[in-house]
């Protein structure tokens, strides 16, 4: 091939991220480009595996595309951190529509300038896990030990009384076993990566928040690509990528819950009417993580955290109209 | 040229230049680089390199690290390693030997106190030395026992080796010190027992001392109060799940400080040369870090060990060859360099070589430290030989090399021992529930 | 080791050479006290953690921030200090009797080496360290700037090629190694 593009993301090679979400785009791109097109995906046990710096070496033009999580390091997205707010998010096909076409519409101001957008995208609402303390109301999250994925949460915890405890992801197990911590706030995925469902009894499954993804090429390196190239990139990134992403986290999320349900573990589901509750109790924590915003230079957050409520209605009633 | 000769060429470069009296640091950090320029284009090499430094030094469970420098070296500036060995003489020196067991038995106690080996060997050195050759114990047996005793520093329990081989295998640090309990003890008795035959065979090595009566007994065995606190608090607080490693770390720390304080030894000296001595070793460490995140980055960028892996399991070696040889090679190896250097130049590809043909990490670890530590004794480059000469200039290291010799025999069987037995290793952390993932 | 073994005509050079290596010394002991300063902070901070947490049952979120921050002081400017006293492993396998003039050149050579070494490290790590200032990265949880965490590391590299490269210059002018 003519031309070496490299793409790089920071989960290990069995991930769905490699397996069913770049391998199979790298090849859509390589078919599309009648092999003039090669490429090279470099994953978490490589020297680009980093999760700090996928979008750094993006911009670096070591790396041509990368996926990375909007969150680490912390502060590079504000605006687009809003869709992490609490209870907003419930679904990754809606999560995902929503962060989109906040880009598409121009909501998240400078956010990405500099960058070639492939694709922005959320996860599946994250749920509370806990050991043997059952959070099936408010009051249950008091005084609970939990780990935290990012600032929002643990600003949401603490506004429920619950102690935020940040842990690395290989510090769980041991953290869990040893009662260090009662539980945690994360997805299925890695509550399945870190076999933690062994240790653990309940999953309340409150769509409590989701994290935000990136999927950024180097811009400079795209224009410097022949015509046909950028068109192939153009027609499999965007809106018929975005679309993807519920599915594959239904299908990446299905193994976590089976996992539990096969340790005999509780699912406990929040209605939607409990869940609206927990979301009203949280409304001053939403309103002052927003406000901090504008010092990070975000024009207006309220606004944007406005058209992400009506885009996830929206998509919601597309997507799940008929689960309940 | 395939890029996995490069590799190997510069993991022989490494060893040479090290050789050559180059800071073993330098010389693993100078082939990373150069290494790394070869196989990578520049912009790719200097953007990824830039960031190794930082990382080999910034991640939260390194700060164990300097934390178990500083509760040994102060420990062993507060008396506290007086007294153990004192109070274990009361029970036992006026047996035949009595007093070189004792110098292992405290080795082995101050062992849990202390994670670094030539600090336990330095720190027994100033204590039991003086006293064993006052007694008219022979210089071979006075010195080795010591120098052996010093590598219980490491193998018991914290344990600076197996700190860093957990961070940098991503096993547990509580698993792994748990492991190394076991064949910890192991290693006490089995040096205590070699002292006796040596004994048996040639009483004129030690004279007998005299017997200490119960009543002074009891009151030896209660000086020894902020040892066993320490290491109540340290060791038995990781086991009882009260304490992450580096909150350990840090009470032992805090800990040994305060007991300094106590028995009124903190002085402004002492607290100016545990303070140099903590830098010093922190330094040392740390930079070696340093050159090994970056040797390794090239090892692994060179493709060198998923090659070695492929090459021994395609031929269809036993496992417990590829073991034996791996092992071989680190006792020759240690001959010649430090432990720490040898571990960090080495673990990479040795830890998949191993656990490609199904060792257990946990069980590899503890083996791997205790073959490493022999390095230690065995001349002619033996660091706690050194070390004993640094406390007693009249002893050569002829006598001391003759010394060693039935200790490194009782090295030899705890070795053979866990290889056939690997339940010495891997029952405690089973029992306490560590591991997993 | 302190026996000079050939002093040259220029006795001033000399003691200015011995005179700098003693000032670069004492510069590296003042920051390794600092920095062992900084770990007796993260004991503290560790320890406060600890009670904090089992007698007030609430959590201490900086904890992990606030030790690293001191540990990488620590760490950093542990470095020039065990360069200064030559706490850095060596492997002696020869002894300094044999091969006398090429050892000479070898012993010239390792702290010119190491400096070029340091300098070469700070070079690259400044870069990075800019990168990160230039989008204002911050700790996890306390929102420490990370500029902070590189400082201690680039002030640490620099001590070092300053320290190897007078070590050099005082081989050159006096033989004394270390
Ligand atoms: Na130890
Ligand atoms: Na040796």
């Amino acid at each position: 091939a003519e031309i070496t593009l490299k793409i790089s993301h920071y989960l290990p090679p069995s991930h769905g991220f490699q397996k069913d979400f770049l391998e199979p785009w790298a090849k859509q791109l390589e078919e599309k480009t009648h092999g003039k097109v090669e490429v090279k995906i470099y994953d978490a046990t490589s020297a680009f595996g980093k999760i700090d710096r996928q979008a750094d070496q993006v911009r670096a033009g070591v790396i041509d595309m990368a996926v990375g999580l909007n969150g680490i390091p912390r502060d590079r997205y504000p605006a687009a951190s809003i869709i992490e707010m609490p209870f907003l998010v419930k679904y990754a096909d809606s999560g995902s529509e929503t962060l989109w076409n906040l880009y598409k519409e121009g909501m998240l101001g400078s956010d990405y300038k500099d960058f070639k957008v492939l694709a922005l995208f959320t996860h599946e609402g994250g749920l509370i896990h806990t050991l043997d303390k059952p959070v099936r109301s408010l009051e249950d999250l008091k005084g609970l030990r939990l780990r935290t994925p990012s600032p929002a949460v643990s600003a949401m915890l603490e506004s429920y009384g619950a102690s935020p405890v940040g842990l690395p992801p290989s510090a769980i197990y041991e953290n869990l076993q040893k009662g260090n911590i009662d539980g945690l706030v994360t997805t299925w995925d890695l509550v399945n990566a870190v076999k933690a469902n062994e240790l653990l009894k309940y999953h309340t499954d409150a769509g409590a928040y989701v994290a935000g993804f990136y999927f950024l090429m180097n811009q400079k390196k795209f224009d410097s690509l022949p015509e046909d190239v950028r068109k192939a990139i153009d027609e499999i990134s965007g809106d018929p990528l975005v679309a993807k992403f519920g599915g594959w986290w239904d299908k990446w999320e299905a193994a976590g819950k089976a996992d539990a349900v096969k340790h005999g573990n509780e699912i406990i589901k929040i209605d939607d009417k409990t869940r609206a509750e927990w979301k009203d109790a949280v409304q001053p924590m939403i309103k002052e993580y927003l406000e901090g915003l504008k010092a990070k230079g975000v024009k207006d957050p309220e606004a944007i955290y406005q058209r992400a409520q009506e885009l996830v209605t929206q998509f919601d009633t597309k997507y799940h109209a008929g689960d309940k | 040229m395939a890029t996995e000769w490069a590799g190997l060429i510069g993991f022989v470069v490494a060893l040479g230049l090290a050789l050559l009296r180059v800071p073993v640091a330098v010389a693993m950090a100078l082939v990373g680089i150069g290494g790394t320029l070869m196989l990578m284009d520049w912009s790719s090499a200097s953007y990824v390199m830039a960031s190794l430094p930082f990382e080999a030094i910034f991640p939260y469970g390194l700060s164990v690290v300097p934390l178990f420098i500083f509760m040994g070296v102060f420990a062993s500036h507060s008396g506290l390693s007086g007294n153990l060995f004192r109070g274990i003489t009361a029970f036992a020196g006026h047996r035949r030997g009595g007093l070189a067991a004792s110098s292992v038995g405290a080795s082995a106690i101050f062992g849990a106190i202390c994670g670094s080996s030539l600090a336990t060997c330095a720190t027994m050195g100033r204590v039991a030395l003086p006293e064993m050759q006052s007694r008219g114990y022979a210089k071979s047996l006075a010195g080795a026992s010591i120098a052996a005793g010093g590598t219980l520093g490491v193998l018991i329990p914290p344990s600076i080796l197996l700190v860093i081989y957990a961070l940098m295998t991503e096993q547990s640090i509580g698993a792994l010190f748990a492991g190394a309990m076991i064949p910890g003890v192991l290693a006490t008795v089995l040096y205590i027992i070699s002292i006796r035959l040596q004994v048996m065979r040639k009483p004129e090595l030690a004279p007998v001392s005299d017997y200490t009566p119960w009543s002074q007994r009891w009151g030896a065995l209660l000086r020894m109060w902020d040892a066993i606190v320490l290491i109540l608090l340290v060791i038995g607080g990781i086991y009882a799940g009260l304490f992450s490693p580096t909150e350990a770390a840090a009470v032992g720390a805090g800990g040994a400080l305060l007991f300094a304080f106590i028995r009124k030894k903190l002085t402004w000296t002492v607290l100016r040369s545990g303070i140099r001595e903590t830098a010093g070793m922190t330094g040392m460490i740390f930079l070696i870090l340093i050159g090994a995140s970056l040797f390794n980055f090239f090892i692994e960028t060179s493709g060198l060990t998923q090659t070695l892996v492929n090459w021994i399991t395609s031929q269809g070696f036993s496992p417990l060859a590829v073991l034996i040889s791996l092992l071989v090679f680190y006792v020759v190896l240690g001959c010649f360099m430090d432990s720490l250097s040898m571990i960090l130049l080495t673990v990479v590809p040795a830890y998949s070589v191993i656990t490609g043909v199904g060792y257990d990490p946990v069980w590899f670890g503890v083996v791997l430290v205790s073959v490493v530590e022999i390095g230690l004794i065995t001349p002619p480059i033996g660091m706690n030989l050194f070390i004993i000469q640094g406390v007693a200039p009249d002893m050569n290291i002829a006598t001391l090399s003759r010394g060693i010799l039935p200790f490194l025999a009782a090295d030899f069987i705890r070795v053979v021992l866990m290889i056939a037995i690997p339940g010495l290793i891997m029952w405690l952390p089973q029992m306490l529930g560590l591991g997993g993932y | 080791m302190n026996q000079p073994t050939h002093i040259r005509d220029e006795p001033q050079l000399y003691a200015a050479v011995r005179r700098l290596d003693h000032i670069m010394t004492r510069i590296t002991d003042i920051f390794a006290f600092a920095g062992m300063t900084a770990l007796i902070g993260a004991i503290a901070v560790v320890v406060a953690d600890i009670v904090w947490r089992r007698i007030g049952g609430q959590s201490f979120i900086g904890a992990v921030d606030l030790t690293q921050f001191c540990v990488m002081a620590a760490a950093s400017w542990a470095i020039p200090h065990a360069f200064s006293t030559g706490a850095h492993v060596t492997v002696d396998l020869f002894g300094k009797r044999i091969f006398r003039r090429f050892f000479y050149i070898i012993d010239a050579l390792i702290p010119l080496t190491g400096a070029a070494l340091m300098a070469f490290l700070f070079y690259l790590s400044w870069g990075r360290a800019m990168e990160q200032l230039a989008y204002g990265d911050v700790s996890q949880n306390l929102a420490i700037p990370m500029i902070l965490f590189w400082v201690f590391l680039l002030s640490g590299l620099a001590l070092s090629t300053l320290v190897c490269f007078v070590k050099f210059l005082k081989f050159v002018f006096t033989g004394e190694t270390i």
